[in-house]
Parts: C-alpha cells; sequence; structure tokens
C-alpha cells in the first residue's frame, strides 16, 4: 500500500499540471477545476491497474480529463436551468448570460474582458469544437496530437477547427449585437 | 477574429494548490470506506437471510418429526386415551 502512494505521488507530481490546467482551461474558474483535477486523479487511481497501453499514457489522461470536464459542464448548466426554470417558471433555451462563473488566474488583468467574452461563446459552442479550439488554441498542442487524443485524422481536426473558429466568430458577433 | 484567439495564447499556466493532493487521497480513502461499509452490510444481510432459512427448515423439520412421532406411535396409546 506504501508503494502504490508512493507511485501515486510520482504519477501525480507528473501530470498535476496537465490536468489541473486543461479543466481550468475547459471551465475557466479556479474551484471547478480543482473539483474535477480530484474526480480526474481518483478515476485514474482506480483504472491505472486495467490500463491495457493501447494508447500511450497522457493521451489516456487528456481524454478522462476532457470527459470529466464536458460532464461536469453539462451537469453544471444543467442545474443552473432546473434552478431558474423552477424560480422563473420558464426554461431559458438561448441561455444568453448563463455560463462561465469566470475565475481563471492564468490570464492577465489586461485581456480578462475579452477573454471572459470569449468563455461565454465558448460555453454555447458544441463539444468537439469546444475541445478543438482548447487543444489547439489554448492548449497550444500541436495538430497531430489533438488528432490522437480526439481519436480523429489531422485532416479531420483541420476541418473541425475550421468549423469551430467559424462558429466562433459568428457567435462573438452576435454577443456584440447584444 | 485571429486577434481575438490570439489572446487565449497568452494563458499562462497555473500550478494546482498544494491542498489538491490531500484531497484527492482523502477522496480515494473515503471511497475505499465506502466500499468496506457495503460489504459488510452485504454480509450481514447475507447473514440474517442465512438465519432465516436455517430457522424456517428447522421449524419444518421439528414439524415433521413430530408428525412423524405421532404417525409411528403405536395405536395402543390412542387406545388407552
Amino acid at each position: 500500500m506504501c508503494k502504490e502512494k508512493v507511485d501515486f505521488k510520482k504519477f501525480y507530481e507528473k501530470y498535476k499540471e496537465l490536468v489541473f490546467n486543461l479543466a481550468l482551461n475547459y471551465t475557466a474558474n479556479k474551484e471547478d477545476a480543482e473539483e474535477i483535477a480530484q474526480d480526474v486523479f481518483v478515476t485514474v487511481f482506480k483504472k491505472l491497474e486495467s490500463f491495457r497501453y493501447e494508447s500511450k499514457i497522457e493521451t489516456w489522461i487528456y481524454r478522462i480529463t476532457i470527459n470529466k470536464s464536458l460532464d461536469y459542464l453539462r451537469s453544471k448548466k444543467r442545474l443552473k436551468n432546473k434552478f431558474l426554470s423552477n424560480l422563473l417558471f420558464f426554461n431559458n433555451k438561448d441561455g444568453i448570460d448563463e455560463g462561465v462563473n469566470f475565475n481563471h488566474p492564468g490570464v492577465e488583468f489586461e485581456n480578462k474582458e475579452s477573454v471572459q467574452i470569449i468563455y461565454k461563446c465558448l460555453d454555447k459552442l458544441p463539444n468537439n469544437y469546444k475541445t478543438v479550439i482548447v487543444l489547439l488554441k489554448i492548449e497550444g498542442e500541436p495538430q497531430k496530437k489533438v488528432a490522437e487524443i480526439m481519436n480523429i485524422s489531422e485532416k479531420a481536426v483541420e476541418s473541425l477547427f475550421f468549423r469551430a473558429k467559424l462558429k466562433l466568430k459568428d457567435l462573438l458577433e452576435n454577443k456584440k449585437d447584444i | 477574429m485571429e486577434t481575438s484567439l490570439e489572446v487565449l495564447n497568452k494563458t499562462q499556466r497555473i500550478t494546482p494548490p498544494d491542498a489538491l493532493y490531500n484531497k484527492i487521497m482523502e477522496s480515494i480513502s473515503d471511497r475505499a470506506d465506502i466500499k468496506n461499509i457495503y460489504a459488510s452490510v452485504i454480509c450481514i444481510a447475507l447473514l440474517i437471510t442465512i438465519n432465516l432459512f436455517s430457522f424456517r427448515s428447522y421449524n419444518d423439520n421439528e414439524f415433521s418429526s413430530n408428525k412423524k412421532y405421532y404417525l409411528d406411535s403405536p395405536i395402543n396409546y390412542l387406545v388407552y386415551e
């Protein structure tokens, strides 16, 4: 048991920044990222023995973190909508002002406002669009690695990113109108 | 548009808080405790079920053995009564 703990500690030290920052880049909230990171490492601890090394361990961790982050955001949004509909007796389907509770410590003060607006729009994108933008633009991962993480071809990543950018641009323009 | 996304590139990497490791280890041990609790609840339920079954079969046996006793008893007893 002690040996397991030491190994897990090493494992944690190696991947803590990757997991925490990826979760932070999805949620843009420090507390949420902590919660997701905690959940990711508990899952990794439970499933590490059954990991079959068919993919790289780092890719596996990326996938777990992405799935946990998206699940977390989905459940948070569902809770918020439920609360709103209970409170106001109507469903806010467009979700104009709901979304991220912005608390990203990695964003510089002068960029905070514009990044906050981008995050609000990112929150309305489909999951694969959001993932491709987070991995390519925020995490700065190469296209090949993103393709590996998302389990799609590099060409597919390219076209997905193109469509994601168009959608984000559209949302940003509409946001200005509001 | 490109300038908007360039802002995202400037996002800095953050070191997670030191307390996070302890929180993870706590929740791992909590889950282990929950497993133990479930295991002991299942064991107790199993013991109660086994006891109920054995008690019931014991009663059945008692009844059938008594029955057998009366059936096997000599007819003379009944005559004298």
